[in-house]
């Protein structure tokens, strides 16, 4: 049962770093077209479009705040006993 | 976890009577900085030296900007040093690496505040950009990239570095234990966490770089694409801001480092070895920066557009020579300094140290005569050519942020060890 939840904790802090990598990622995708929208064409105003750049950005640098806090393989494990000093 | 009676080292927690000095002392210097930013909001940007371009015969954009752009600058030399020293494994710096992150977002926070006092409206300033702020825009890019890329990386990259001290740190009893224990989150320094940390340090410190050019670009861009004008137009702008932001950021990092060094007696960890790494550091972004000086001059004088040759001349000869053969001696001597050195392979860290003085002297001047000529003398239009003086105001604020921000480093030195801790388990 501890080796199950272990590999369960593993596995859905795998799965948050990946998840907030991936939405980091695609929040600032509809502003990067709009770089270059004054000789395109495309509509120029997204409203709150720099909250969504600036989120998108965050999160993908969280998530390597998740991948380095999130228990996984043997830190997992239960602690090691203190040395006595 | 056992806890520890012995002090944390390198002056946490301990406050001598010349350091109670020095934080009143800065205090002070915030509140007159305070009292300036007061009077501007009661008053009005007239009790500024800013003024219309053109029609008011000014320019609207004075020290405020260019000290944004200094201390942005600044702030590259902090986290590119960290990041480098990760990636490319510089051990001999490893003991100046969080005073560069540390640097690195103590400037952006500066000069996120030395831009609000030139809005006239601070407040409603950023909330529009929030709302409305358009991706063609340099201005996006600067206050995305480097508000939100650059400082939250730094801040990330700097959580994630300190957790190793922090859980060093927590083993001592103090009142600070609490803080400790939550900046460590757990970390006990296992190989898997090790090896978790290194794995994610590394990855961070490669999306760092990137991001880092990319914001010192758009900032460069702010200027470099405004086609109306003259003196701001060009493709070398981004480059030179990548490159004087270098120039800067080391300098300053050499007179911290210096100053730590001495303030807290650390010659073990900030040895000679690392004086001389930064010194070449120094040595090369200078002849970098002095190369782009002599193209930009050799195009300004060779068959310059009239309104650019107005500029020009103005820089050059006129209005603003004084400032500028100022920023050029200063960045000459540094590179002097520094070659001299590296040609014996003799180093003396005070002549380290005053290259990077003359560094940051040359970078601030270099910063005015971006932002201001272009304004007063730049018009398409014909307007006579304009003046810009900053008034107390201005300096008031400016020295009210330089107080601030160290006492921010300050600070945060006597809670936490501003050089790494020297290598011992952490286990249990």
């Amino acid at each position: 049962m501890r080796a199950f939840l272990t590999r369960l904790t593993v596995l859905a802090g795998a799965v948050f770093a990946a998840t907030s990598f991936a939405l980091g990622l695609r929040l600032p995708i509809p502003g990067v077209p709009q770089l270059t929208a004054a000789p395109t064409g495309l509509p120029g105003e997204i409203p709150y479009l720099p909250v969504f750049f600036i989120l998108g950005i965050m999160l993908m640098f969280l998530s390597a705040v998740v991948y380095a806090l999130v228990p996984g393989g043997r830190n997992a494990s239960p602690p090691v006993r203190p040395r006595s000093r | 976890m056992v806890t520890q009676v012995q002090p944390i080292p390198y002056g946490v927690g301990r406050f001598s009577a010349a350091l109670v000095l020095v934080i009143l002392l800065l205090l002070a210097v915030i509140a007159g900085g305070v009292y300036a930013l007061y009077t501007q909001l009661t008053e009005g940007l007239v009790v500024t030296g800013l003024r219309d371009i053109g029609t008011m015969g000014g320019s609207a954009w004075g020290l405020y900007i260019a000290f944004d752009v200094y201390f942005v600058g600044v702030s590259f030399a902090g986290i590119t040093t960290a990041a480098l020293v990760r990636i490319l494994n510089l051990h001999h710096l490893r003991a100046v690496s969080r005073m560069a992150e540390l640097l690195t977002i103590i400037s952006l926070i500066l000069a996120a505040f030395s831009v609000l006092p030139d809005l006239g409206q601070p407040l409603r300033g950023i909330i529009y950009l929030f709302k409305y702020a358009r991706p063609q825009s340099p201005f996006f890019g600067t206050f995305t990239m480097v508000i939100a890329g650059y400082l939250f990386a730094s801040l990330v990259y700097f959580f994630l570095d300190g957790r190793r001290d922090a859980a060093l740190c927590a083993r001592r009893a103090g009142r600070l234990q609490w803080f400790y224990r939550l900046w460590a989150s757990g970390y006990r320094g296992t190989a898997e966490e090790r090896e978790r940390h290194d794995r994610a340090s590394f990855w961070l410190s490669l999306a760092i770089l990137p991001v880092l050019v990319i914001a010192h670009s758009t900032l460069g861009f702010v200027f470099g694409l405004q086609v109306g004008r003259p003196g701001w137009f060009s493709a070398l702008q981004a480059p030179a801001f990548v490159i004087l932001a270098g120039v800067s950021g080391v300098g300053l990092l050499i007179v911290i480092a210096a100053i730590v060094r001495r303030v807290l007696g650390a010659h073990d960890r900030l040895t000679p070895e690392v004086f001389r790494w930064l010194g070449n550091m120094l040595m090369v972004l200078v002849a970098a920066y002095l190369y782009f000086m002599v193209v930009d001059w050799l195009t300004a004088t060779y068959a310059a557009p009239s309104h650019e040759a107005r500029i020009s001349r103005a820089i050059y000869f006129g209005r603003y020579a004084g400032v500028y053969w100022t920023s050029v001696a200063a960045l000459v001597a540094a590179f002097v300094l520094q070659f001299r050195q590296f040609m014996r392979q003799r180093y003396e860290l005070s002549r380290i140290v005053l290259a990077g003085v003359l560094a940051n002297v040359a970078a601030v001047g270099k910063r005015m005569l971006i932002v201001v000529p272009s304004q007063t003398h730049g018009a398409l239009l014909p307007y006579p050519p304009g003046t810009y003086s900053p008034t107390w105001v201005e300096y008031g604020i400016i020295l009210g942020l330089f107080g601030l921000g160290t006492l921010m480093y300050v600070a945060f030195s006597k809670i936490f060890p501003i050089i790494e801790l020297p290598e011992e388990g952490v286990e249990g």
